[in-house]
């Protein structure tokens, strides 16, 4: 898969090069499993479109915000904070 | 403990014992067999447990005295939320899931939190980062995955009920496994809040247990209508036993068992189809042509939600961080070091999925087969009322004999994912043992037809009698 190591990049994950040639295996061995869609081909041309076909989401309600009182316990969750505020390492581009 | 979760409440409702008698037995329980077994990540303090026993003494409630095994993607607030991930290994749940909060009003306790594969991915739990959990009844077999903890907990009789979620079938796939029932809500029919998103389209939370009837008063407390689960459906509660009328007639696909199923599932397969035949439900041949495919339809439309769902774990907010100087960086070697290898590859296939250039050839194609899928089964409900298949293609496997071929494993779930795909509500009933090992039923339901479902499970259940113990070889 020529692409793979730019999928590793979009998904944000870093593996080692043992790990990377595992993963795209795997992923090639599924992916040429999924090509038997293929079949139905005619039949989906009757169909329109993909988003007609997302019914169970029609009835999704908006969010409602609401204040929350347990702000301590949420900060404790934090890998690294200063103070009262989550910290980050800076963002250099390179990524 | 040989007593069921209904006579466990009906004796306590009674004063025939009290729920700190009840908790005690479960605890000696739990001293003899979950060394063996490997159920539990979380246990909590004994004395916490005796105290708030004592509490429950006076209250009263649905399930007074129920002594729940929760699955560790559910938020028990004050308890970890580890999700089986080395990432969440020291996340602390900031607040309660609303089934949780549901089952405590009702005076149930909470025993501890269950082992899982890793952010419910997999079919046997061996994905979990901590510990294999082994099936009760061989425990050099896989108790099915993806809630194999809570499945586990149940066999073993180390809690009197257990949630679990189920996303392709790992609710109704594990029970099967375990020998115990296993019940998945059709989707929107109990809150997902607080459980930890894999999936949102597809996830829904539900009980195992020992009986039918268990599940039953499980349901009739968890499912209705949430504000915080925008997709929680307005539907009225779980009616019970005795206002519901018998379904008339239950559909089969014989055309399913054509994809390498063991001889002994299809053999008690139509053994169950006589069962059906014995209690006067009218049999039926059906055809669900698409269904073939729900394993594509799943991997592909699941995974994309996965990529989106689990981009939350960035090391910045919560969970674990790997030390790297720049923020993309810290990142990728967080993730790289967090999630398991199964994690990883469906991450990356779902960020395959939805990647520009292949959108239209996977994810959307996809979507539209979920659509002929669920034109399926409408069409064979307008015929039936209810589906019979087996839960599961094979008998539980040895473990670590598929954990390494990801295709062997996703077949696992063939007969449960497109019961997901469509939304449905499908229950897992222990039908019969070969070679020692439980075989599950699956009956399937229209949309919000759960009573109908459970009565024809009941009624199943009452003709098996007594469902053998687990008997905990091969340790």
């Amino acid at each position: 898969m020529k692409e793979f190591k730019q999928l590793l990049k979009l998904a944000a994950i870093k593996v080692s090069p043992e790990e990377s040639k595992l993963l795209e295996q795997d992923i090639q061995g599924v992916i040429s499993y999924f090509a038997r869609l293929n079949e139905l081909e005619e039949e989906l041309k009757a169909l329109e479109s993909g988003e007609e076909t997302n019914q169970q989401m029609s009835f999704l309600r908006e969010d409602i915000a609401q204040p929350y009182a347990n702000l301590k316990a949420i900060r404790q969750n934090f890998p690294e904070s200063s103070g009262e505020y989550l910290t980050s390492p800076p963002v250099s581009g390179e990524g | 403990m040989k007593l069921t979760l209904s006579e466990i409440v009906k004796g306590i409702q009674e004063k025939k014992f009290s729920p700190r008698e009840v908790l005690q037995g479960y605890l000696e329980r739990i001293d003899a067999f979950e060394e063996k077994v490997r159920a539990f990540i979380t246990l909590r303090p004994r004395e916490e447990l005796l105290a708030e026993a004592e509490k429950i003494s006076s209250a009263s409630g649905a399930l007074v005295g129920a002594l729940v095994a929760v699955k560790d993607n559910l938020n028990v607030q004050g308890l970890k939320t580890t999700c089986g991930s080395k990432m969440l290994k020291d996340y602390q749940a900031t607040y309660e899931a609303t089934v949780v909060k549901r089952l405590k009003a009702e005076g149930a306790l909470i025993l501890g939190k269950t082992n899982m594969d890793e952010f419910a991915f997999g079919s046997s739990t061996e994905n979990s980062s901590f510990q294999v959990t082994r099936n009760p009844y061989d425990l050099t077999r896989v108790p099915g995955g993806s809630s194999g903890g809570s499945a586990a907990a149940v066999s073993a009789g180390l809690c009197s009920l257990a949630l679990g979620s189920d996303t392709g079938g790992s609710i109704r796939q594990p029970a099967a496994f375990c020998g115990v029932v296993g019940f998945k809500p059709t989707y929107g029919r109990v809150s997902r809040y607080g459980l930890v998103a894999f999936a949102s389209s597809l996830d829904q939370v539900g009980p195992l247990s020992k009986t039918v009837d268990d599940a039953w008063l499980a349901m009739s407390v968890i499912c209705g209508l949430d504000p915080q689960d925008p997709t929680s459906s307005a539907t009225t509660k779980i009616k019970p036993r005795h206002q519901i009328v018998r379904p008339k007639s239950i559909g089969y696909c014989p055309d399913l068992l054509n994809e390498g199923i063991d001889e002994e599932i299809k053999k008690a397969f139509y053994q169950a189809i006589t069962l059906c035949q014995d209690l006067g439900i009218k049999t039926r041949e059906v055809h669900l042509p698409h269904i073939k495919y729900g394993l594509s339809v799943y991997y592909l439309l699941a995974t994309s939600e996965v990529s989106s769902n689990l981009a939350r774990f960035d090391g910045l907010r919560y969970g674990l961080r790997m030390p790297e100087d720049d923020y993309q960086q810290m990142i990728a070697s967080t993730r790289g070091a967090g999630f398991g290898r199964e994690v990883k590859r469906r991450i990356l296939l779902g960020t395959f999925a939805l990647s520009s250039g292949y959108y239209q050839d996977y994810y959307l194609k996809a979507k539209k087969v979920q659509e002929l899928i669920r034109r399926d089964f409408q069409a064979a409900f307008a015929e039936v009322d209810l589906l019979l298949m087996p839960t599961t293609p094979t008998l539980p496997f040895k473990v670590t004999t598929q954990s390494e071929e990801p295709l062997k494993m996703y077949k696992a779930d063939l007969f449960t994912i497109p019961v997901n795909l469509a939304g449905l509500p499908a229950i897992s009933l222990p039908f019969s043992l070969a070679q020692g090992l439980p075989i599950g039923m699956q009956i399937i339901g229209k949309h919000f037809a759960e009573e109908e479902v459970l009565t024809a499970a009941w009624l199943m259940e009452k003709e098996i009698s007594v469902f053998p113990e687990p008997t905990f070889v091969g340790g």
